[in-house]
């Protein structure tokens, strides 16, 4: 391999995206996003001087655990893009911001979901979470986990501390490849984000406004930030 | 929306397509950082963050040309930038499968971005840490291939870094990140 080389990443990538009533911009985004979203991303990472081999993708959708017990996740399986493009799109198109009242909302047991996608176990893997939310986040272990949903709830983490572990701490990997995983948190500086942003290994965190959906999140910002944390 | 985007860095207008300054090769909507003060610096810093230009800030922040106030988001650009840029550093692990007192290396080249001013390499041996190695750069040098003399069994060991930076003093460092493993 000569030094200018450009390494290709098999990438599998779940967005975790708040489906409250305050964030129909930013799901309007999402819609517009996973349009020739492969292409997209392939062109970003090669500015980057990264290469894109594959990608798949899964959505997880979450509101108020409290509100609307079980029906407040959704979550898709991984679509291979480009080929399964118009099936993802037709998940996405589905999603409609609406409920939540006022937050916190059930992020944690959303991103816990995430963090159990049925990664591949490739080389030169990434198994990037991108979380959307412009809300807090209930503690975990505030309600339980619905258990269609959560099949291992067994080991579900009961606190964030156990979170974190369960996410990886030096020199523990924890449920993840710890080589693949990566996070990207956009979300606005309030509890749990700011400490899960500033301690949790292979995470960027960009700070958005409470309650105005995800700051100016556009798509050139969504897609930069996945390029980057490959 | 406009067809055309102004690139602040360099004045060039670019089609609104381009991901990167077509002159100064800039990332598109990136801010200037160069010549700002007081609060609208500040607001530039968390703009350029947030639009994946944490490098142009952290290279400011350790040469001198925005000044180091040890803030949080100072300390995400450079933790970030330094990140960044682990993929760029081709690390690589040499040793003789065959040997069992195999003679072991590890490699690396050196990020572009002067911001790296040393790495710290982790040893794990079982889920603990058995021990640690800090290497500063060399400016002079592009790249280290380092003997790993305290290495003689393989089997059980990962390999972890993290890329440091120092700014006024204080390093600033990068969660510990695997870079090989023969765990079975």
């Amino acid at each position: 391999m000569t030094s200018e080389a450009v390494s290709k990443y098999a990438v599998d990538l779940v967005f975790v995206i708040d489906v409250t009533g305050s964030m129909g911009p930013v799901i309007d985004e999402v819609k517009q996003l996973v349009k020739g979203f492969a292409d997209r991303l392939r062109a970003v990472m090669t500015s980057e001087g990264k290469g894109l081999q594959d990608l798949w993708v899964r959505v997880v959708t979450f509101r108020d655990l409290g509100d609307e017990g079980a029906r407040a996740f959704a979550a898709s399986h991984f679509f291979r893009l480009p080929t399964q493009e118009s099936d993802l799109r037709e998940f996405v198109d589905g999603l409609t911001a609406s409920g939540g009242k006022d937050e916190p909302e059930s992020a944690l047991e959303a991103l816990w979901l995430a963090m159990r996608s049925p990664w591949r176990g490739v080389l030169r893997s990434r198994h990037i979470i991108v979380l959307l939310t412009d809300a807090s986040a209930h503690p975990l272990g505030r309600f339980p986990y619905p258990s269609h949903l959560f099949q291992d709830s067994l080991v579900a983490p009961r606190d964030l501390s156990e979170m974190k572990n369960q996410w990886g701490v030096f020199p523990h990997s924890g449920v993840m490849n710890a080589q693949a995983r990566r996070l990207v948190i956009f979300a606005p500086d309030a509890t749990p984000w700011n400490d899960i942003g500033d301690h949790w290994e292979n995470t960027m965190w960009l700070p958005s406004r409470a309650g105005q959906g995800c700051m100016d999140a556009d798509i050139d910002t969504i897609l930069r930030s996945i390029a980057k944390s490959v | 929306m406009s067809s055309l985007e102004y690139c602040e860095w360099c004045g060039t207008t670019n089609d609104v397509r381009r991901l990167r300054c077509i002159l100064c090769d800039i990332e598109i909507g990136i801010p200037l950082l160069d010549g700002v003060h007081g609060k609208e610096l500040d607001a530039a810093i968390r703009s350029a963050y947030t639009r994946g230009g944490a490098r142009h800030v952290a290279e400011r922040l350790a040469d001198g040309r925005i000044p180091w106030r040890n803030s949080s988001i100072e300390q995400r650009c450079v933790r970030v930038a330094l990140a960044e840029q682990i993929p760029e550093m081709g690390t690589t692990l040499s040793y003789d499968p065959d040997d069992e007192s195999t003679e072991v290396f590890l490699g690396w080249r050196w990020p572009h971005s002067p911001i790296a001013t040393s790495l710290q390499l982790l040893f794990v041996r079982d889920r603990k840490r058995v021990g640690d190695q800090v290497i500063s750069r060399d400016p002079r040098r592009r790249a280290v291939n380092l003997y790993l003399q305290s290495v003689n069994e393989l089997k059980g060991f990962q390999f972890y870094l993290s890329l440091r930076a120092e700014i006024e003093g204080l390093v600033i460092r990068t969660q510990p990140r695997v870079v090989h493993s023969t765990r079975t």
